[in-house]
């Protein structure tokens, strides 16, 4: 008996095909591989920022006064200089990029998925009762801007960083309702689905194996492009103040209690701004690469 | 009058994509006396389009001419400038297209785009648009159509396939031409609306005396309207005689093919057809680009391009079965 | 068009009823007890249990909300913690001098989008059109609070060509209209319809490039992507001067999907406005509801919550009826066609 190598197998499998494909059309944007590249960096940056900062001890309560307020390039202890309590923004900025990173990894990892299957029913039972229900109540989050709701949702809580969080979630499942709705309606009156429909194949079998493939492209891409809304959201909360709170290191803290201090000592805001600017440019580079590789 | 003739030289036309450039047109030559009617046939993808395209200078924006003159009217319309092809695409030439739900824009009603027509073809401004709607009441109801001013003011989308083609030929035939440019006018239309629509540009060519180049995939309708017949393939004209003389004594093999594919009402089954597909434009065959589907190939077939040649008086072919030396 | 309009209209009013509903139920359930938040803790409890009584906050919860449903449509929107005085005139106060600020931002919005999109479009491949995608990606990248900080640190600060904040510098005009530019040409005074306008740009700035950026990228690849459609071909065949294919032709079937996104940006200005009002310290309706929010003010949250939910469904209505206006197949075509 021949024994068939495992790898060669899925090496020459279509979806192997498929996947080479994909990665083949993407590669040639040179966008998308710097949107990548960003992407994998501030990724990296974010799950490993504790061991890689040079002074871990900065993300907390610290203070060492003599060392407060120098500027940044000047010396090398502290690169991007050091705000007022004499901690270092380099490090601090790092590890606003790991609570960043969580925040928008918690919250679509919470919205993801319950949002799609509920787009995949109302979009598969269209026109019946149980999609008017889902897409009524979802059009009820979605008839304010996401901001808006994600602050009052806040500011009836206590502010922190897992509030937060919690009322990104809760109004963020509507707007993965609606794309995945809108994609599996059309995709439900194909002939392929009437085809297994009409074989007998379970509705469980024909929403899960057959619509959503097919939604995918448009779910994926807008994973991607919402880590830099959710990082955008996520700062805008912690700017107000509604988020997590001093002395967390978070990005959009640490940029609004820059602010008193501008314009004379800007650093201390601009290289956590530079810091949200980049993780968000990388997210959407790349997004933009994945929706074009999805796109013929 | 020889002043208004058409004559394609020797034209190379490419398209550049991403994996490669597509060399369509491989050296084509047309011509088209004043008054003269010509027919183009030929497959699906064999470049009458983009020939036609060519001459009114209107190819995509990936496309490069590469080489050859295309001459009207004495000039070379490859290198005119823009008020002179501009003056040609208002006085000159015009052309129909195969589907008129793409070459109408959806988003505005049929009035404004015949309107504006009429309007810049003679640049005389400061006429009253009710003189404008008379002149496209009267247009429509020379294509034949009923309720000219229901068709006025609706869009596009509201219009069937045949009332939108007649539009498009309205629009055509706005202002005076010399030069109508069929594209497979009807193919896309139900088969009972081909035919009237056919008879209609064949009645308005006549009254007109406009020169028609009719580009068809259906046989039978050139056969019954075109003084002249081109075939060409994969971007080559590779065989031209008078309509009588080319269905009864086709030469090239390929016309050969094209003729047996069609079947026949008194009998005789159907035929084997051209073996074969159309070639990859971006790596075409060596030599005649026919080779690989001919039957009847020559040592010198694969190895060098057959000139066009003159058989005899009025009939053209490119092939080397045909070539003396 | 009339049924689409209405169509638009009860859906709207479906979604603010079921939005009110859902801010309500948060406001009153979550915080815990609204009448301990609002006394000193020393208070005795029968005083507590009179102010809950008084209040009607006794009563069961749908009540509750029926009752403010009824005193909203009176105009009364509740009493304020955190002002001491009514959220209706906290409302009348602020919401124009904010609204000022969203329609400077989304004039600018438009025009902007229009003058870069159609640049870049018109100049397909060429140094316009990489100029503004490259501006767009930046434009996408950089919140609008980020935005408003570096206008200020550069045009404000660094170089003192607009003011680091606030509404006006010269006196106000009497209160007319509440919009204070408007009361200014009432007034009379040019000079402070100047001023205003004068602040207003940076932080209206601010607020629109990302949306505007935006737009211009969508109105570019509309263009790009309709020119080489048969019906451009056609009109050029046909000997149309290049201007009128350009600007008429081409440009209204490109710029559909770009009104759309720009009208829900525009619709959503007023709910992003906070950002930047707090950066330039402009004493809009947005900032006021931050501190409202801060200060756990639960009724002026819900109003503000509403008030911003109405002028987004308008908005979107309005952005809906032009869109219908600039493409008839979504007008003319009935449902089921």
């Amino acid at each position: 008996m021949k024994k068939i190598s495992l790898f060669k197998t899925i090496k020459q499998s279509p979806r192997w095909e498929s996947a080479r494909r994909m990665w083949y059309k993407f590669s040639r944007s040179p966008l998308s591989i710097t949107g990548l590249v960003i992407s994998a960096t501030c990724i990296f940056i974010g799950l490993f920022a504790p061991y890689i900062v040079p002074y871990p001890e900065h993300g907390g309560y610290f203070s060492n006064y003599a060392d407060a307020f120098i500027p940044p390039f000047q010396n090398s202890k502290y690169i991007f200089g050091t705000d007022e309590y004499g901690r270092d923004i380099l490090t601090r900025t790092m590890l606003g990029f790991q609570y960043s990173l969580m925040m928008a990894g918690v919250v679509l990892s919470l919205v993801v998925a319950p949002g799609v299957i509920l787009g995949l029913i109302a979009g598969y039972h269209k026109e019946r009762w149980i999609d008017m229900v889902i897409m009524r109540i979802s059009d009820i989050f979605i008839a304010v801007p996401p901001l808006v709701l994600a602050l009052a949702i806040c500011s009836v809580l206590e502010p922190n960083i897992f509030n937060a969080m919690m009322a990104v979630s809760l109004m963020w499942w509507p707007w993965y309702a609606r794309l995945t709705y809108n994609v599996s309606s059309a995709i439900r009156n194909e002939y392929f689905v009437q085809a297994a429909e009409v074989m007998g194949a379970s509705t469980f079998h024909i929403i899960f194996k057959e619509i959503l493939p097919n939604c995918l492209g448009p779910i994926l891409t807008k994973v991607t492009l919402d880590v830099g809304w959710v990082i955008l959201i996520g700062s805008a909360l912690s700017f107000v103040g509604l988020g997590a709170q001093p002395p967390t290191p978070d990005l959009g803290t640490m940029v609004a209690d820059g602010g008193k201090w501008m314009p004379d000592f800007w650093w201390m805001s601009m290289f956590s701004a530079l810091g949200i600017v980049i993780i968000i440019l990388g997210f959407n580079l790349l997004g933009d690469g994945v929706r074009d590789v999805f796109t013929e | 009058m020889t002043e208004q003739a058409l004559e394609i030289k020797d034209v190379y036309v490419g398209y550049k994509t991403y994996r490669g450039t597509s060399k369509v047109l491989d050296g084509v030559h047309l011509k088209v006396n004043a008054g003269e009617r010509v027919g183009i046939i030929g497959e699906s993808g064999c470049g009458k389009t983009t020939t036609m395209k060519t001459i009114l200078r209107i190819l995509p924006t990936n496309a490069v001419i590469q080489k050859g003159e295309v001459y009207f009217g004495g000039k070379n319309v490859l290198t005119i400038g823009k008020d002179e092809l501009n003056e040609l695409r208002r006085k000159h030439i015009v052309m129909i297209s195969q589907d008129p739900t793409a070459a109408l824009n959806p988003v505005f009603k049929i009035e404004t785009q015949l309107i504006d027509i009429i309007k810049y073809s003679e640049k005389r401004k400061g006429k009253k648009t009710e003189e404008f709607k008379a002149r496209c009441i009267k247009l429509l109801k020379e294509v034949a159509l009923p309720d000219p001013e229901r068709v006025l003011g609706s869009y596009p989308f509201q219009l069937s396939g045949g009332m939108k083609q007649r539009v498009c030929i309205a629009m055509a035939l706005a202002t005076p031409r010399h030069l109508l440019i069929a594209d497979e006018p009807t193919t896309n239309l139900d088969v009972t609306i081909q035919d009237q629509v056919l008879r209609l540009i064949k009645d308005i060519a006549e009254k007109r005396k406009l020169s028609v180049i009719l580009i068809s995939q259906a046989l039978g309708s050139v056969k019954g309207f075109v003084d002249k017949v081109y075939v060409m393939y994969a971007g080559n004209t590779v065989e031209v005689a008078d309509t009588k003389e080319l269905f009864s004594n086709p030469l090239h093999p390929y016309t050969k093919g094209l003729l047996d594919s069609t079947p026949k009402l008194t009998g005789g089954g159907f035929s084997e057809g051209i073996k074969g597909r159309v070639p990859d434009y971006i790596n075409p065959p060596s030599g005649c680009r026919f080779h690989p589907r001919c039957n009847y190939t020559l040592s010198r077939c694969e190895k060098e391009k057959p000139p066009f040649i003159d058989f005899d008086g009025n009939h053209g072919v490119a092939c080397w079965r045909y070539c003396k030396k | 068009m009339r049924t689409y309009i209405a169509r638009r209209l009860g859906f709207a009013l479906f979604s603010l009823i079921g939005l009110s509903i859902l801010v309500f139920y948060l406001a009153r359930v979550i915080p815990g007890d609204p009448v301990l938040m609002m006394v000193p803790p020393w208070t005795e409890p029968e005083v507590i249990e009179k102010l809950r009584h008084t209040l009607g906050l006794d009563k069961p919860l749908h009540m509750q909300y029926f009752f403010w449903l009824k005193d909203v449509f009176r105009g009364d929107l509740g009493f304020s913690v955190y002002t001491r005085r009514s959220v209706t005139s906290d409302v009348l106060e602020y919401l124009p001098i904010s609204l000022e600020l969203v329609i400077l931002a989304a004039l600018m919005e438009v025009v902007g989008a229009f003058i870069l999109g159609v640049l870049a479009g018109a100049h397909a491949y060429k140094w316009p059109d990489n100029l503004v995608r490259i501006i767009s990606y930046i434009g996408i990248s950089v919140p609008s609070f980020v935005w408003a900080i570096i206008f200020q640190l550069i045009f404000a600060w660094q170089l003192p060509l607009f003011p680091t904040g606030g509404l006006l510098d010269v006196p106000r005009p009497p209160r007319v209209t509440g919009f204070t530019s408007l009361d200014s040409l009432i007034a009379g005074r040019f000079d402070a319809f100047v001023d205003v306008i004068w602040h207003a740009a940076l932080p209206a700035l601010a607020l629109c490039i990302g949306g505007m950026t935006q737009d211009a990228r969508m109105i570019r690849a509309g263009m790009v992507g309709n020119k080489d459609k048969e019906y451009i071909t056609m009109a050029t065949s046909q000997g149309l001067p290049k201007r009128l294919v350009m600007f008429k032709y081409l440009l209204k079937p490109s710029i559909i999907p770009a009104v759309t996104v720009m009208g829900m940006d525009v619709a959503a200005m007023l709910g992003n406005a906070f950002l930047v009002e707090m950066v330039f310290m402009w004493p809009g309706f947005s900032r006021h509801a931050i501190n409202a929010m801060l200060r756990s003010d639960l009724n002026t949250i819900v109003a503000t919550v509403m008030v911003i939910g109405i002028i987004f469904a308008i908005v979107n209505i309005i952005t809906d009826i032009i869109v219908a206006y600039l493409d008839p197949r979504i007008r003319l075509v009935e449902r089921g066609e």
